[in-house]
C-alpha cells in the first residue's frame, strides 16, 4: 500500500530530462499545465498526449514504473467522469430513473478525465527526472524576485527541502511501527471505520513521538553547524543554464503559442 | 514443533527500478527449546528474514513453517503472530499508551483475553524484564530512561505468551550494564521457560557465549551455522564475511601461535583464565 506511492520519488538517471536545468523543469510544467487547460480540440488533446507520452520516451524510466504513479488518481478520474456524465446539461442519451447521461456531458467528462490524466503524469515525471535538493533550488531561484515584496524565499525553500527529505524517513517509519504493533496483534485492516480509527492511535501516537523527536534532532544539527538562513549563503551546485535549457523553453513557449491558436479557433 | 524456513527468496519491491532481492534461497530450522544466534553484516538479510518468521512478510519464492502452518494461510496469522514474538530493533519507539500497564496490556488485549488474565500477564512479564510492577505499572512509558523504555517494549511482546522470541538487535544503544541485563534475562527466559529465542546480532562479542547455534548470513544468503566454538576455528573466512570473532577468541589465537600448547577454543575471559594460569603452572614445572 504504501510502497505505491512514487509522488515525489526521485529515479536516478542522466536522461535529457534528469540533466535539465530544474528551473527549466519547473516553467516548462508550469508552461504545460497552462497550455493543458487552454486546449479545446480533439486534435489539439490527440497532439499534446503524444508529446506528453514522447517526454516520458525522452525521461528513459520504464513504462510500468511512471504508469504507476498515476493509479492513485484513478479515483479522482473516475469521480470527474461519473459527475460530469450526469451533471452536464445537453441532448440525453441515456436515462436511468432521474439520472440524465447527456451527450454534452461524456464529451466534457472524457476531456476532464483526460486531462486530469495528463496533469499528474507530467507532474510526476517533473520529480521523477529531478532531485528534490534541485527542485528546491530552483524554486529558490524562482522565487527572488518576490523577495522585495516579502516573500521569505529561502526558508521557504529550505522547508520544501526538510518536508520532502522526510518522505520517505516517515514512510519508512510507518512501516516499521505499523509492523511492530501488528507483531503484537493489532490489525489495521478489518472493522468498521470507528474501530478502524481507534486502531490508528497504536500506529499515531509513536509516529508523532518520533517525528517530533527527529525535528528536534535536525534543529539541533542545523545550529551546531551555524545555520543562519539564507542571508550570503552560497551553493555547492550553482545552477547554470545550457543550450538545451534554452531549447526546452523555446518548445514550452511554442506548446503555450499552439495551446492558445486552439483555444481561439476552436 | 519447529520453524521451517524452506527455500525462501524476497524482492522487495518488485517491478520497480528499486527491486532488490534480499533472501536468495535460505534454509533455515529453529528447534523447539533452541537458543539461536543470527548473525550477518549489515544488510545481510537478517532483518527481513525474521519478519518472515511470523509473517510479517511473505516469501516471493518458498514457504515458511510454523508448527507446520504456512505463514502464507490467511485463516492462521493470528495464531502465528501469537506464537512467534518478535521484538522490532529499537522497541522502545512503538509505545504509546499513556501508563507502562496500558502499553504492555496491547498484546493480550488484542488476544481477546479476559481482564484478570491480562492483568496477570501484564505483571508477569515486567517481573521477567526486571521491572516491579508496584513500581513501574502506573508511570508513563515517556518518563522512563531508554534502557527501561525497551524493556517494557519487550514485556509488551512478553505478555502475548510467545512459544519463540525473536529479538532484532536487542542491545542496540544501550550502555554495557544494560546490554549485559537484557541479555541475562533474555537467557534466564530461555533456559527457566525453556522458550526458544532468536537473537539477531552482528556483533559476535554479545552473542556468541550465549547461544546453543549461530546462523551465519551474508548478501541475503546462509553461509554457515552450527555450534559457536566450532565456527570460531575458521576465524579468517569469518573476517571475509565483515565479521569478527571475540576479542578473546582472537587474543588467545595470538597466543596460541606463540605457545602451541594454549587451546584457542575459549569464548569468555572466564574460560580464558582457568587456561593461562594452567599454561603458566605448566611452564613454570617444566
Amino acid at each position: 500500500m504504501l510502497k505505491d506511492i512514487t509522488l515525489g520519488q526521485y529515479v536516478p538517471g542522466n536522461s535529457l530530462l534528469h540533466r535539465l536545468d530544474p528551473r527549466t523543469k519547473i516553467i516548462g510544467a508550469m508552461i504545460y499545465i497552462i497550455s493543458l487547460f487552454l486546449l479545446k480540440s480533439l486534435v489539439g488533446y490527440a497532439a499534446i498526449t503524444i508529446f506528453t507520452l514522447a517526454l516520458v520516451l525522452l525521461s528513459a524510466l520504464p513504462w510500468s514504473y511512471v504508469l504507476r504513479g498515476i493509479r492513485p488518481v484513478f479515483y479522482i478520474v473516475l469521480f470527474t467522469l461519473v459527475l460530469n456524465f450526469f451533471l452536464t446539461p445537453g441532448e440525453t442519451v441515456w436515462q436511468l430513473g432521474p439520472l440524465k447521461v447527456t451527450d454534452e456531458g461524456i464529451r466534457l467528462g472524457i476531456f476532464m478525465g483526460w486531462r486530469l490524466l495528463l496533469l499528474v503524469l507530467s507532474t510526476s515525471l517533473l520529480t521523477l527526472t529531478s532531485s528534490p535538493i534541485a527542485l528546491t533550488d530552483g524554486i529558490e531561484y524562482l522565487l527572488r524576485p518576490f523577495k522585495k515584496i516579502g516573500v521569505p524565499a529561502h526558508e521557504l525553500a529550505m522547508m520544501m527541502t526538510i518536508a520532502l527529505r522526510f518522505i520517505p524517513t516517515l514512510l519508512e517509519e510507518t512501516d516499521k511501527i505499523m509492523k511492530a504493533q501488528m507483531a503484537r496483534g493489532a490489525d489495521f485492516e478489518t472493522g468498521n471505520i470507528v474501530k478502524r480509527a481507534r486502531g490508528m492511535i497504536p500506529l499515531l501516537v509513536p509516529l508523532f513521538v518520533s517525528a517530533f523527536r527527529r525535528a528536534d534532532e535536525l534543529a539541533t544539527a542545523m545550529e551546531a553547524r551555524c545555520y543562519r538562513g539564507g542571508e550570503g549563503r552560497t551553493r555547492l551546485k550553482e545552477l547554470h543554464f545550457a543550450g538545451r535549457d534554452f531549447m526546452a523553453l523555446a518548445v514550452s513557449t511554442i506548446l503555450l503559442v499552439l495551446s492558445v491558436v486552439d483555444r481561439i479557433v476552436s | 514443533m519447529s520453524i521451517e524456513v524452506q527455500n525462501v527468496t524476497f524482492t522487495y519491491q518488485p517491478g520497480t527500478p528499486f527491486a532488490t532481492t534480499v533472501l536468495k534461497d535460505v534454509n533455515v530450522d529453529i528447534e523447539e527449546g533452541e537458543f539461536v544466534g543470527l548473525i550477518g553484516h549489515t544488510g545481510s538479510g537478517k532483518s527481513t528474514l525474521i519478519q518472515h518468521l511470523n509473517g510479517l512478510l511473505l516469501p516471493t519464492a518458498g514457504r515458511v513453517l510454523v508448527d507446520g502452518s504456512d505463514t502464507k494461510e490467511k485463516s492462521v496469522r493470528r495464531i502465528i503472530r501469537r506464537k512467534v514474538g518478535l521484538v522490532f530493533q529499537y522497541p522502545e519507539h512503538q509505545l504509546f499508551e499513556e501508563t507502562v500497564a496500558k502499553d504492555v496490556a496491547f498484546g493480550p488485549e488484542n488476544l481477546g483475553l479476559a481482564q484478570d488474565e491480562i492483568q496477570e500477564r501484564v505483571e508477569e512479564a515486567l517481573v521477567t524484564v526486571g521491572l516491579p510492577p508496584n513500581e513501574y505499572a502506573k508511570r508513563s512509558p515517556f518518563d522512563l530512561s531508554g534502557g527501561e523504555m525497551r524493556r517494557v517494549a519487550i514485556a509488551g511482546v512478553l505478555a502475548m505468551g510467545p512459544s519463540y522470541l525473536v529479538l532484532d538487535e536487542p542491545t542496540a544503544g544501550l550502555d554495557p550494564r544494560g546490554r549485559d541485563e537484557i541479555l541475562g534475562q533474555i537467557a534466564e527466559l530461555q533456559q527457566k521457560q525453556g522458550l526458544t529465542v532468536v537473537l539477531v546480532s552482528h556483533s559476535m562479542e554479545d552473542i556468541a557465549r550465549l547461544v546453543d547455534r549461530l546462523i551465519i548470513m551474508y548478501q541475503g544468503q546462509v553461509v554457515a551455522t552450527g555450534e559457536p566454538r566450532k565456527l570460531f576455528q575458521q576465524a579468517d573466512e569469518l573476517k571475509e564475511l565483515g565479521l569478527g570473532i571475540p576479542q578473546i577468541t582472537e587474543f588467545m589465537r595470538q597466543l596460541h601461535q606463540d605457545c602451541p600448547q594454549v587451546s584457542t577454543d575459549i569464548l569468555t575471559v572466564d574460560e580464558a583464565v582457568p587456561e593461562i594460569l594452567a599454561y603458566l603452572r605448566g611452564q613454570a614445572h617444566a
